[in-house]
Formats: structure tokens, C-alpha cells, sequence
């Protein structure tokens, strides 16, 4: 009797949190089994709940498996929508890997199949969005040689954003602090960068004056980028008054994604 | 040296001026080149191309778009830093570009640097000066970012060439469409001048393609190894014309465009809209505005011309000149063709296919390669990305016309037009669609 009740994984919204989920999801064969990351939404009145805690030797075996039986594009396109703010993507996970499984590496070519599709779309969408914080973010000096920006992206690009300025900027200190999730990227000088989750980023600021020995300057400013004045005479002066159009800025770059850009500001 | 003259004037001051000097010239950073980044250096670039901001006229910004000095020994008429015009004038020294450029590019305001510059005593004094600029970034201040710079017709081949080397991009502006018009407006130039340094640039890249190649080829012989060959103006070359300053017609600047396409292997001709800024019986008059729509059809017609395998005379004659403002050149030149249409999407071949209005490459592609796995019918046509508000007065699907359409000039415009006018008021920033529909038939159709 109790079999066919609904089961319903409930794990973090995280790469390891789902994959977690989708491990344990194969101790249930033979139930219908969902996987969420946000039980509070929707919440299901006769289903049977589990909370799944994030087991990082149980999501590198689904890793494993997945690189192994199916193949490494599939393992990219399953992080891609594992990042993404989708509802579904859960579940669009778990079939795809299970389709995968059966299907073995030609999987990402089934266009036919509607889970594959999703996950095209999917992984698009999120890696738009990583492009587009390429361009739109600023960083601001914050103390002598410290870089920090802020980004508030609807999927979580930090992996993607930190790879692209690791690149650009081996020298830099910076920080790229997300603060829809509260998780900062960190990279020093010279070093792979890493990723630190639960930021208070005042804290984190404070924390690295301190060891750089640089408490001169206060944790709430007292250091202004001069920059940011220069840029924004550019950012003015390159336009061209009788072209104005604020039509079509608005339509190159929505008013929604402004709140960070420094020359906006 | 003159630049030593104000050297009290602010560096903020000086941005200002010499990048309002510097907004009429066109850039892009897309199709560039990739190129990873170097430990111990700062920068990388995309060849998708990044750009970071909008301006208030809704152009992108991705360069930090500056002249070297507004300074200026020569006289053209439609410049704003010519010798007579009464301004003030300034000129930033190599430090401060490169410093400007670090600083911004390592906020993430740019991608790099677009350096152009008036003539300061001779061109050859000018290029100097400009490759002096670059040197010092590329080597004291390790920038490996985009660098695009302006080619002074009249430098020395050697600064030319060494200056190659250094960035991703070269242009020399023609500036405009013929000689006849440089020579009323633009006394100090000529076009022989000007196409010096873009044969020369076009040679270096051939023959740095040439000897890339062959290193490649040795290598995959194991003939040599740890070998290479440095990169010259990898992101290919440019160059810009200005629109409406003089009296030449689309039809000939498309021309102009194309043979510089194909016989200078031009990576991007860029069209400027001429902004009236200086007063002169050979200019139009301050009032009129710039020509935004005519421009945007250029643009749309370049793209027929690199991707599209339209020829300029196929678009324009001599009996018909100029494009039709209120909708693009595809289908102005579809409505003039319409014994060319209805063309069956199962049947007709990929250049057919691209010719339809609504259909671009993308799609085309996507059409050719679904057929082979069976019929197409209008409902799948959407999916493929076809616009099929525009396409279905050119299409059958299976010998079918989605709705009963009559091929005539008149009522296609209309339909076209009428779709086309949102777009027509986000280019142009009026209010086209106020008109009244019979207005704008008039123009349509004339
Ligand atoms: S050469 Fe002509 S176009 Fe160039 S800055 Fe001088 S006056 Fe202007």
C-alpha cells in the first residue's frame, strides 16, 4: 500500500545536493520518486517526504557513473541545469540520467526526447546569464589592490564567472560576491580561486584587512574608488546627444539587471 | 612636444574631451579573436565578443574609445578637431592611456582599448606616437586584452607593420564613399593615400596566414617544434565611411563595400551616420538630423553581402539607387523579384531558401538538414526560427500558400511595412508608427 504513494526527495539547491538525491533515488525502484529543491513551495499534502542531506561521496559516484556510463558531455549538461533556477530541473535531472543510463552516450543527441530538450534549454538560458555577467559586472576597488564585486544572478554562475576573470586577471585579488545565495568567490594572486559559502561579505572584508594588515582602512568605506568618477565621465561623454535613444538602451540592457552597474549607480 | 603644454589639465578633463572627440568612430569587438590569458599579464579576449555597457544612445560600449590628441594640422570639413575650428585642445601622454586602460579594463568596463588620434605635426610623428602608446602597454603594463588602432595614411610603412604586431585590430577610415567627396571635403587627404596602408595591412595578414599554416604543416612532420609565428592583426582589419555627408547613393556605397570585402579582405566596414557639427556650404545644414534608418539599412545590406551571397547590384542599380528606408533590403528586394516566388521550403536550395524574407541562416540551415527525415509543413516552420509573418507571402509548403495570398507589389509592402514599423521606431527613436498608414504606403511604394 504505502509503495504508491508519492515520494518526494527533498535536498539542497546545490550540484551535490541534487546529485545526493538522485543516488538515494535509486534505492527506490519500483516508486515514483520526485526530487525538490524547495518543499515550502507547493508542498504536497499525501505524499511522503524525505530530506536528503548533501553526501559528497555519494554525489562523485553519481559523477562517476555518469562520466563513466554515459559521458562527460552528459556530466556538463547535468551540472548546467543543476545551477539553473528552474523548478523542474530536478526531476528533468533524474530522467535524463536515467534515460542516459539506458541509452548510454548518444543520449545528448536524442533531440526527440523531451527531457533532453529541457535540458538544451536549460543549460542555454544558464549560460547566457554567465555570459552576461561577464560583461555587466563591476568591480570596485575596495582597499590598495583589492577588487570586489557584487552579482545578483537568477542561476548560480559563480563557477562559470570566477573560471572567466581567473583567466582574464591572473594577477588580481578580487572577490565576486553573490548576494542572492551569499556565496563569494575568492581569488588571490597567483592562486586557484575558491568558493565560500554562508558570506557575511562586510565580515569577510574586515577578516582580510586584518590579515593583510591593512585595518587603516575602516570596514565601512573610507576608501573610495576614484575610478568610478572617470568611468562614468567616459560612460558620458561617449555618447552621441543627437542619437539619443533611450529606447533601444533600455532594450540592449533592462533596467532590472542595472543594480550593480557601477555607471549606473 | 606639445603634449607637454597641458600638463596641468586634469586627467578627468582630458577624458572627457578626447572621447567626446572620439564617439563618431565605430567599433566592435566581436568577430575578434580568442586568446587565453598569461600568468604575469593582465587580459584575454573572447571572439564572440564582449560588451559591457550601453550608452545613453543605445550603442554598446566595449573599448574604451579615446584619441590620442585632438590636436589637429589638417582641415576636414565634417571634423570636430579640424585646424579651424576654435577648441580646446589636449593630449594624453603614453602613461596616462596605458594607465586609463588597466584601471578600467581590471574594473571590467571594457575589453580593451580603441586609440585613435588627430595628426600632431606629421602623420609619421602621429603613428610614432601611437605606437610608442601601445608598446609601453603591451610590455611595461602587460596588458593582454583587445587593442584596436587607427592606421595613419601617410605613416611610414615600418611603424605600420611593427604596430601589426602589437594589436588585434587595425582600420584606416575611408571616410567617404569616393574620392570626389574626400577631395571637396577632406583637402589634406587622398584616397591612394588611404588605400596604402589597408593594401599593406592586407598583405601582412595574408602572408602571417601563409606562414601559420606552414608552421602547422611542418609541425604535424615534426620538422620543427617550440617554433611560432607571432600574430599580426589577428582580429583582421576595418574601416568606416560616413553616411549622408555627401551626395553618394546606397547603391554606390554598397559597391564601395563590397570590392572592399573582397579585394581587401575587410573584416568590418562600419557606417556612421554624419552627425552635422561644423557649419559649411559643403555640409548639410546643423538641423538636419543624422540619417539613423538609412544607416541601419546599410548595415542590414552589408550582412546580405557577407553571409547571404546577395551581390551589391543584385540590391540596388543605378535605376534604383537607394534602399527603401521603411523596410529592409531583403525584402525590398524580394517584393521588386516577386516572379522569383512563391519558392517551395521541400524543394528549393539553400541560397534560394535564404533569399526568402524570414528566413535567416540559421534556419536555412535547419530546413535543409530536417527534409532529408521527411515533409515540412508551415506548423514545424516556426520552430526553425522562420519569421513566418514576413516569409508566408514568399513560401509553399507541399505546393501550399499557408493562406490564400495574391503576389502583388502593393499589398505584400503594406503587410511588410506595417510589421516592420516597431523596428523602425526603435532605430530611429521617433514615432513612426503615428503616421498614418497611407503616409507611410506613400513613401513605401515611391
Ligand atoms: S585628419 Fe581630418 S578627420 Fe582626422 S582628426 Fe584631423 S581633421 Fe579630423
Amino acid at each position: 500500500m504505502e509503495n504508491s504513494r508519492k515520494l518526494i526527495l527533498n535536498c539542497e539547491d546545490s550540484y551535490d545536493g541534487i546529485l545526493t538525491a538522485v543516488y538515494d533515488a535509486f534505492n527506490y525502484r519500483g516508486r515514483s520518486v520526485y526530487i525538490t529543491v524547495d518543499s515550502e513551495y507547493n508542498f504536497e499534502l499525501f505524499a511522503e517526504y524525505v530530506e536528503i542531506r548533501t553526501d559528497y561521496d555519494k554525489s562523485a559516484k553519481v559523477i562517476n557513473t555518469i562520466e563513466n556510463k554515459i559521458s562527460k558531455e552528459a556530466l556538463y549538461m547535468v551540472y548546467g541545469v543543476a545551477i539553473s533556477a528552474e523548478r523542474d530541473k530536478c526531476n528533468v535531472i533524474l530522467a535524463f540520467i536515467m534515460s542516459g543510463l539506458k541509452e548510454g552516450g548518444s543520449i545528448t543527441k536524442k533531440l526527440t526526447n523531451p527531457y533532453v530538450q529541457r535540458c538544451y534549454d536549460i543549460r542555454k538560458k544558464v549560460s547566457n546569464e554567465a555570459h552576461f555577467y561577464n560583461e555587466i559586472l563591476r568591480f570596485e576597488e575596495i582597499a590598495g589592490n583589492v577588487l570586489c564585486a557584487k552579482i545578483s544572478p537568477v542561476a548560480n554562475v559563480m563557477v562559470s564567472v570566477m573560471e572567466h576573470f581567473t583567466d582574464r586577471f591572473p594577477e588580481e585579488n578580487f572577490l565576486i560576491y553573490d548576494d542572492n545565495r551569499r556565496i563569494c568567490g575568492v581569488h588571490q594572486r597567483s592562486q586557484r580561486y575558491f568558493i565560500r559559502e554562508n558570506v557575511d561579505l562586510d565580515e569577510l572584508i574586515y577578516k582580510w584587512k586584518e590579515i593583510r594588515c591593512d585595518l587603516s582602512i575602516d570596514k565601512s568605506g573610507g576608501f573610495s574608488d576614484s575610478y568610478t568618477q572617470l568611468w562614468k565621465v567616459f560612460f558620458d561623454s561617449i555618447s552621441i546627444k543627437e542619437r539619443e535613444n533611450y529606447k533601444l538602451q533600455r532594450n540592449n540592457l533592462p533596467l532590472k539587471y542595472r543594480k550593480h552597474i557601477t555607471e549606473f549607480l | 612636444m606639445s603634449y607637454v603644454i597641458q600638463e596641468n589639465m586634469s586627467i578627468e578633463r582630458k577624458l572627457e574631451i578626447l572621447s567626446d572627440a572620439a564617439k563618431y568612430d565605430v567599433a566592435c569587438t566581436s568577430s575578434g579573436v580568442d586568446r587565453a590569458g598569461k600568468k604575469g599579464s593582465i587580459g584575454n579576449t573572447a571572439k564572440c565578443g564582449i560588451c559591457h555597457s550601453f550608452s545613453a544612445d543605445g550603442r554598446c560600449i566595449s573599448l574604451l574609445k579615446i584619441l590620442l590628441t585632438n590636436e589637429c594640422i589638417f582641415d576636414c570639413k565634417y571634423c570636430l578637431n579640424r585646424a579651424s575650428n576654435d577648441n580646446v585642445r589636449a593630449t594624453f601622454t603614453p602613461d596616462e592611456i596605458c594607465k586609463l586602460t588597466i584601471e578600467f579594463y581590471r574594473r571590467n568596463y571594457i575589453e580593451g582599448l580603441f586609440l585613435s588620434s588627430g595628426i600632431l605635426v606629421s602623420p609619421d610623428y602621429t603613428m610614432g606616437l601611437l605606437y610608442e602608446t601601445i608598446y609601453l602597454l603591451r610590455t611595461q603594463y602587460k596588458f593582454n586584452g583587445y587593442i584596436h588602432v587607427k592606421g595613419i595614411p601617410g605613416a611610414s610603412s615600418e611603424l605600420i607593420e611593427r604596430m601589426g604586431y602589437l594589436t588585434d585590430r587595425m582600420s584606416v577610415n575611408l571616410e567617404l564613399p569616393t574620392g570626389e567627396s574626400l577631395k571637396k571635403l577632406a583637402p589634406h587627404k587622398n584616397r591612394a593615400n588611404m588605400l596604402k596602408p589597408i593594401t599593406q595591412i592586407r598583405n601582412g595578414i595574408t602572408d602571417n596566414k601563409e606562414k601559420k599554416n606552414e608552421l602547422v604543416a611542418m609541425k604535424k612532420m615534426h620538422l620543427s617544434r617550440n617554433v611560432s609565428v607571432p600574430n599580426f592583426v589577428p582580429a583582421g582589419q576595418s574601416t568606416q565611411m560616413i553616411i549622408g555627408a555627401t551626395p553618394e547613393s546606397d547603391y554606390q556605397i554598397i559597391t564601395v563595400a563590397e570590392s572592399l570585402y573582397n579585394k581587401y579582405d575587410m573584416r568590418r566596414v562600419f557606417y556612421s551616420a554624419y552627425v552635422p557639427i561644423n557649419e559649411d556650404k559643403d555640409l548639410p545644414a546643423l538641423d538636419v538630423k543624422p540619417p539613423l534608418l538609412r544607416e541601419h539599412r546599410l548595415y542590414q545590406a552589408d550582412w546580405l553581402l557577407r553571409f547571404y551571397g546577395f551581390k551589391a547590384n543584385e540590391l540596388l542599380d543605378e535605376k534604383k539607387p537607394d534602399f527603401n528606408t521603411l523596410i529592409d533590403p531583403k525584402c525590398d528586394w524580394a517584393v521588386r523579384h516577386l516572379d522569383k516566388f512563391p519558392v517551395e521550403i521541400n524543394r528549393a536550395d539553400y541560397y534560394t531558401l535564404l533569399r526568402v524574407p524570414g528566413i535567416g541562416v540559421k534556419s536555412a540551415r535547419r530546413i535543409v538538414s530536417a527534409r532529408r527525415y521527411g515533409r515540412i509543413d508551415f506548423e514545424h516552420l516556426k520552430k526553425m526560427g522562420v519569421v513566418l509573418k514576413r516569409a508566408v507571402f514568399f513560401i509553399t509548403c507541399n505546393g501550399r500558400m499557408m493562406y490564400d495570398i495574391k503576389l502583388e507589389e502593393n499589398y505584400i509592402l503594406n503587410n511588410l511595412i506595417s510589421d516592420e514599423i516597431r523596428n523602425i521606431d526603435k532605430v530611429s527613436g521617433d514615432n513612426y508608427h503615428q503616421m498614418s498608414i497611407f503616409e507611410y504606403m506613400k513613401q513605401g511604394v515611391g
